[in-house]
């Protein structure tokens, strides 16, 4: 009588190949878990409180001269069911790098000097307001017909947060976000409304970012200039290599701003011709016909500075992206199915030969 | 036939001056009725998005990680069509309070998502989403409504993204930078 051991052996071979195919699904799933975790962010907080001019909805102009001064009144208010602690600062104003005001409150040089608060803490209950006298002299001799300056408030509880923050321990990179508002305050002065734009310089300029454009303008005059849209063209012979339009925001007077246009790809040594038109509003356009050259060294520097693959952010989790997990898990599923099969058919014994 | 005429006037006249007063009343109710009311300014607000905090392990070599940019609003109930802007401004990265020890060359890219109107919000024309922006402490506007524009309340919903480069030669420990939103009418 012949014994077939093999027989009853390989019965369960479908059940052994369900078995590994959900071991390997179990594997991926389990390494696709991390990804899956990658936390959403929260919620955004509700506003809890709102900055205004009184008996104004938009920013304060003032008329004066040098040697006097003005006094108005900001309001504050807070629209939150909680009592709140706000901070009041002065604030000078300087360009955003692509144009409207940044309001500057650490080491004021300009404007922002001749402001000074009746209160810096505000406490307010909950949809309570309080008005806030405010007084601007201006210096006797100052020049020009318009300076700017700035109230910004902020919500004295989102900076303590982010103080926490900053003391935290562990390895995470945390985020913080403080709320502010701010009030520009126009300073008319008497003298003629000049604007101007001047290009200061054109660089290629290397940060861990990448490769970008950026235009060094200086506005002047004396009074602010609404908007400047740009348009430019970047060439490199007959090949166009970058097209760029775009538009500035508010430009202030005497704020240099460095405007950074990002480059498509990664510009190689050589020359490259920048030519292009700035148009302020309200004066004469700026033409642009220049030619950068990207030096060896800068070629270097990209190459150093500039990440070589962008990553997926999950929390607590390893460097590399989530779908190299799930492939290595997959692989690795298959290859214990794939050695499975070859212990179960290495244990099967050959049919005896009749 | 006199005196027929005479009562026939009489109830005619009478049937006049009733008809009159019946009929004043519905004048009246034609008239123009004023309805009178205030509407007085709101504010202007806005909120700043959550960031998803991350790990990363270092690698030796830069690297980009990207983390989400939760939702976020403005809402302009001024009712003065002046316009306004959102900037925003980036501290140095630290290490525990502290300036890391080594590692140079880390940033922060902000790509910000296009506004929305929130539900009955009719205002037709939204602040315009300024493009990728790197982030300093010199700030950068991330969006701008130009006058007439960009009233009532706008949603960022959460799309954005916040890339993060890493200096291969940072030095391991928590870090943190604060993100300032800064809303403010256009001067």
């Amino acid at each position: 009588m012949t014994t077939r051991p093999g027989t009853t052996m390989y019965a369960p071979r479908p059940h052994t190949g369900a078995v590994v195919l959900l071991a390997s699904l179990a594997l991926a799933a389990c390494a696709a878990a991390p990804a899956s975790a990658a936390p959403a962010p929260a919620a955004p907080k509700a506003a809890t409180f709102a900055l205004s001019a009184v008996g104004k909805t938009g920013a304060l102009r003032l008329h004066s001269a040098p040697g006097r001064t003005v006094r108005g009144a900001v309001v504050v208010r807070n629209v939150s069911r909680r009592p709140i602690v706000l901070r009041l600062q002065p604030a000078d104003v300087a360009n955003a790098t692509n144009g409207n005001a940044d309001y500057v409150t650490a080491r004021r040089s300009a404007a922002g000097r001749w402001v000074r608060l009746a209160a810096t803490t505000v406490r307010l209950a909950p949809t309570a307001s309080r008005k806030v006298p405010f007084s601007v002299h201006i210096p006797a001799g100052t020049r020009g017909a318009s300076h700017y300056a700035g109230i910004v408030a902020f919500d004295a509880a989102d900076v303590t947060a982010a103080a926490r923050d900053k003391r935290r321990k562990g390895t995470s990179f945390t985020i913080s976000r403080v709320t502010r508002q701010a009030l520009p305050i126009t300073l008319r002065l008497p003298g003629p409304l000049t604007r101007k734009l001047t290009l200061r310089s054109v660089k290629i300029k290397v940060d861990p970012a990448g490769a970008g454009l950026v235009l060094g303008l200086r506005p002047g005059g004396t009074i602010l200039t609404q908007s400047a849209p740009v348009k430019l063209r970047v060439s490199r012979g007959e090949r166009t290599i970058l097209r760029h339009s775009s538009t500035l925001g508010q430009l202030f007077p005497d704020s240099k701003l460095d405007y950074r246009i990002a480059w498509n790809g990664r510009p190689t040594e050589g020359d490259y011709l920048v030519r292009g038109v700035i148009r302020p509003k309200g004066a004469a356009p700026v033409y642009i016909n220049q030619s950068v050259t990207f030096t060896p060294a800068k070629v270097k520097e990209l190459k150093r500075e500039t990440p070589p693959v962008a990553g997926e952010a999950t929390r607590e989790a390893p460097g590399l992206p989530s779908w190299v997990w799930l492939a290595l898990a997959v692989g690795a599923g298959l290859l214990l199915a794939l050695l499975l099969v070859i212990w179960k058919l290495a244990r099967r014994r050959p049919a005896p030969v009749a | 036939m006199t005196h027929l005429n005479a009562r026939v006037a009489r109830i005619v006249a009478g049937l006049a001056v009733v008809s009159a007063f019946a009929v004043a009343p519905m004048a009246a109710q034609a008239a123009d009725t004023d309805a009178t009311g205030t509407l007085s300014a709101g504010s202007l607000t806005n909120t700043a998005p959550a960031i998803t905090a991350f790990s990363t392990a270092l690698t030796g070599v830069n690297q980009t990680v990207n983390t989400a940019v939760g939702a976020w609003n403005v809402n302009d109930a001024r009712g003065s069509n002046a316009g306004y802007n959102i900037t925003v401004a980036a501290t140095a990265p630290t290490v525990g309070g502290s300036a890391p020890a080594a590692g140079t060359g880390g940033s922060l890219t902000m790509t910000s998502t296009t506004a929305t109107a929130a539900a009955g919000n009719p205002a037709a024309t939204g602040p315009v989403t300024s493009a990728a922006q790197l982030l300093s402490p010199t700030a950068a506007t991330i969006a701008n409504a130009a006058a007439t524009t960009g009233q009532g309340q706008w949603n960022f919903p959460t799309a954005g993204n916040l890339a993060v480069v890493i200096p291969g030669n940072a030095s391991a420990g928590a870090y943190s930078s604060t993100l300032t939103y800064t809303s403010a009418p256009l001067a």
